[in-house]
């Protein structure tokens, strides 16, 4: 399998494995006892929080060790928004679903959200931050990286207008950390994660910068100073710690590769790109093929060998239209075409060139499918009569 | 055991075939998919997204999510792979809308044969093709054998379930590219197959209803559907067009409708017929739920388009055997039929299908009925109103 599904998850790193089974050989013990085997764990734990702390230039004490980006992302902004009735929320409508849900939660119970707009690209202005802002503005919440696009914001310049108004600023860098270089000190709370980057599912952390209260989710426990309680999930960090640490593909190479595929891709013909050239993730294309669902691409290409993804899915496993798509002015049709493409450490050119060679023959098969259900899905066709099917826009069959 | 053999005679489904089956989740779907893979083809699992049940906690109908969960175990079993693929915008369009549309004009849809013909033999045909798929299966119980014309369609073998009645409308040339596998099994020896394979859905209760609206609820669903078709409140008259109580609406009416006319007391009456465009339905004596024969439009042809005079069997419900019948006229887009006792309860909006033995020779939508109320007049009447080219309804 060619695994081009990085920003999903990645593979979890030799690295990572290799520390977390050492860990999980030699350490018996509960982080909060008082014995040997407790202190072992807890001096792993703590190694592994100043690693993590170190990667993106905080404290050790700044780290809130969590389940993952999700939690991270609730804890952000309900623990920040306590008393949601009329606090003001500024948000990039082309976050995460882990923000967006909080979000539209927080809005139920009486916040008042100003989405911010995007361009083209999918990229927000600082000075629409700054326009945004009011007295009451309790929390800026905007992703560092764009999973489903790659679009990379300007961090440097949103942190300096929320910093300038006295605003807290969150930033969900769950897509950014490990590609990007990460500087949590500009922000007031930074959401990571470890499986994207190669550390193990089912741990992430919190970046909270000192002084910012934070009203956990959880009860019943001093660990993480109370803002989480709970045993801590010491081999995950560990894992986190290693794949941090471990050698990262560069972000020229990866670039390379990343355009030697879109080279590949655009020469099958009718494709939009997506994804921004510059300020853009490394690792990430996202593309639509004119007339192509991004499902039955992502189904063919997995027929093929080759893992790829849409934006976003059902808990059932079906496609939805991207928001991130819709975002940036797509229509339905298109934001149900995209597809992404992600990168990691571990691809090759020999990789990007076979699934190249998969897409054209899978984009060529789909395009000479008579489509009876336009993509819009407005009105099926009447009984086909050409078998190309060039009428998209078929009537509706009548009864009367 | 022969009865899982798909026919061998069919085109195009030699073993290595990619062929891409619609799992339901349900017993039927998942024996058919284990039936092709023991039989070597190129299997490939995918549910239907028609619905947004599988978003709420919709516990019955189908796109539940348990039902999504049932039809991936059941691929992984099989060690196929799965994908479950959005229709929503077909199915909403090609058979929901719909339905609102026909009960709001005072007729009563099908919306599992519109299904079949827009979506399930249409859209999913053509997701099938984009995955490299040269046929599809499903798990109805139907047969097709291949005949001097193309496919023929056959009713399934166990005549309870038999589903041959709401595929009348598939194009014949999907129909030619489509394989059911279980068509010559009756339910008991499906869900005995199931079982002896260990399909963790062999027990799974069968669904029985329509998929997005359980029927007591039709009409508040009609209600509720945004539509350009307006609601038509009206007025209940007998057959002297007196007016016995006032209703919220023809699209609450069927015709041999008895129930829920609140009109109680008196000799049982029925709905005789539905004026939508003034809101009047009509009731009377059974008798008048009586027709000779039928008008159906938007006909599909799986068979050389009858001659008059051929005689057919008909089928206006998907409930009982044919009515033994003859054809009064015949082309392309419509046909007339009359029975030979006549037949009860014409419903305009429903499918008339015919037949000839097991084999269906196509089918159309009922537009109207012939010789209604006029029961003893002559048949040769009849017949020539039968004939009359005029069969659009408006």
């Amino acid at each position: 399998m060619i695994y081009l599904d990085h920003n999903a998850t990645a593979p979890l790193r030799r690295e990572a494995r290799e520390a977390m089974l050492r860990h999980l050989g030699a350490t018996v013990g509960n982080a909060s006892s008082a014995h040997g085997g407790g202190r072992a764990a807890r001096a792993a734990l703590e190694r592994g929080r100043r690693d993590l702390a170190a990667a993106v230039g905080g404290q050790p004490s700044e780290v809130v060790i969590t389940s993952g980006g999700t939690e991270s992302n609730n804890l952000a902004l309900f623990g920040s928004v306590p008393e949601p009735q009329d606090a003001h929320l500024v948000v990039s409508p082309i976050e995460h679903a882990s923000v967006l849900g909080p979000v539209r939660e927080l809005e139920r119970r009486g916040a008042q959200v100003t989405w911010l707009s995007v361009d083209g690209e999918g990229r927000i202005r600082p000075d629409d931050v700054g326009a945004a802002l009011r007295p009451e503005t309790a929390l800026v919440s905007i992703g560092w990286a764009n999973n489903e696009i790659g679009t990379v914001q300007p961090i440097a310049g949103i942190s300096a207008v929320c910093r300038a108004r006295g605003v807290r600023l969150h930033v969900d860098a769950a897509q950014a950390l490990g590609k990007l270089p990460v500087d949590a000190g500009l922000v007031d709370l930074c959401t990571l994660s470890a499986h994207k980057l190669g550390g193990p599912i089912g741990v992430g952390a919190l970046i909270v910068r000192r002084g910012m209260t934070l009203r956990p989710l959880c009860f019943g426990g001093e660990q993480e100073r109370g803002r989480r309680p709970g045993t801590e999930n010491v081999a995950g960090v560990v894992g986190f710690a290693a794949a941090l640490a471990a050698r990262a593909a560069s972000s020229a190479e990866l670039t390379a590769l990343r355009e030697r595929l879109w080279t590949g891709v655009a020469a099958i013909g009718e494709i939009r790109r997506y994804s921004p050239v510059t300020d853009c993730l490394p690792n990430t294309l996202n593309v639509g093929f004119s007339g192509v669902r991004g499902e039955a691409l992502v189904a063919a290409l997995d027929l093929e060998g080759v893992a790829v993804s849409v934006g976003s899915a059902c808990a059932a496993g079906s496609a939805e239209p991207s928001h991130v798509l819709r975002a940036i002015g797509c229509n339905d049709a298109e934001a149900a075409g995209g597809v992404r493409f992600s990168l990691g450490c571990d691809t090759t050119e020999a990789e990007i060139d076979a699934a190249v060679a998969a897409v054209r023959r899978v984009i060529d098969r789909i395009r000479t499918v008579a489509d009876r259900s336009n993509l819009e899905g407005a009105a099926p066709s009447a009984p086909r009569v050409n078998p190309i099917g060039i009428a998209r826009t078929g009537s509706r069959p009548t009864v009367e | 055991m022969d009865a899982s053999t798909p026919d061998a005679r069919r085109p195009a489904t030699d073993p290595g075939t990619r062929i891409v089956v619609a799992m339901s989740g349900g017993v039927d779907s998942s024996l058919a998919a284990a039936l092709l893979v023991e039989q070597g083809y190129d299997v490939i699992g995918v549910s239907m997204r028609l619905w947004e049940g599988s978003d709420e906690a919709t516990e019955s109908g189908c796109c539940s999510l348990d039902d999504f969960l049932d039809a991936r175990r059941v691929a992984e079993q099989l060690g196929i792979p799965f994908y479950v693929m959005d229709f929503r915008a077909a199915f909403g369009s090609a058979v929901v809308d719909q339905f609102v549309t026909e009960y709001r004009r005072g007729r009563t849809p099908n919306p599992c044969a519109r299904c079949n013909q827009f979506v399930k033999f249409g859209a999913f045909w053509d997701r099938a093709r984009e995955l490299g798929a040269t046929a599809i299966a499903t798990g109805h119980y139907a047969r097709t054998t291949a005949g001097p014309e193309g496919a023929e369609l056959q009713c399934g073998v166990d005549a309870d379930k038999d589903q041959s009645y709401f595929l009348f409308a598939v194009d014949c040339e999907v129909l030619a590219r489509t394989l059911f596998p279980i068509g010559a099994m009756t339910k008991a020896a499906v869900r005995a197959e199931a079982a002896r394979r260990g399909l963790p859905v062999a027990a799974k209760p069968d669904s029985q209803e329509v998929c997005f609206a359980p029927r007591s609820t039709y009409a508040a669903f009609v209600e509720r559907r945004p539509s350009a078709e307006p609601l038509r409140p009206g007025v209940i008259v007998d057959d002297g067009g007196a007016e016995l109580a006032r209703h919220e609406g023809v699209h609450r009416f069927t015709i041999g409708q008895r129930h829920g006319l609140g009109i109680g007391g008196g000799a049982p009456r029925y709905v005789t017929g539905i004026d939508a465009e003034r809101g009047v339905v009509r009731v009377g004596a059974a008798a008048g739920v009586m027709a000779d024969g039928l008008v159906a439009t938007e006909a599909n042809w799986l068979a050389p388009i009858p001659r008059p005079g051929t005689r057919v069997g008909v089928k206006i419900r998907s409930r009982g055997a044919p009515l033994p019948a003859r054809i009064a006229r015949a082309d392309r887009q419509s046909f007339s039929v009359i029975a030979d006792d006549g037949m009860r309860a014409v419903t305009p909006g429903q499918a008339a299908v015919l037949y000839d033995g097991a084999r269906v020779l196509g089918g159309g939508w009922i537009v109207s009925a012939v010789g209604a109320v006029s029961r003893s007049g002559d048949l040769q009447v009849a017949m020539a109103s039968a004939a009359r080219p005029d069969d659009q309804a408006s």
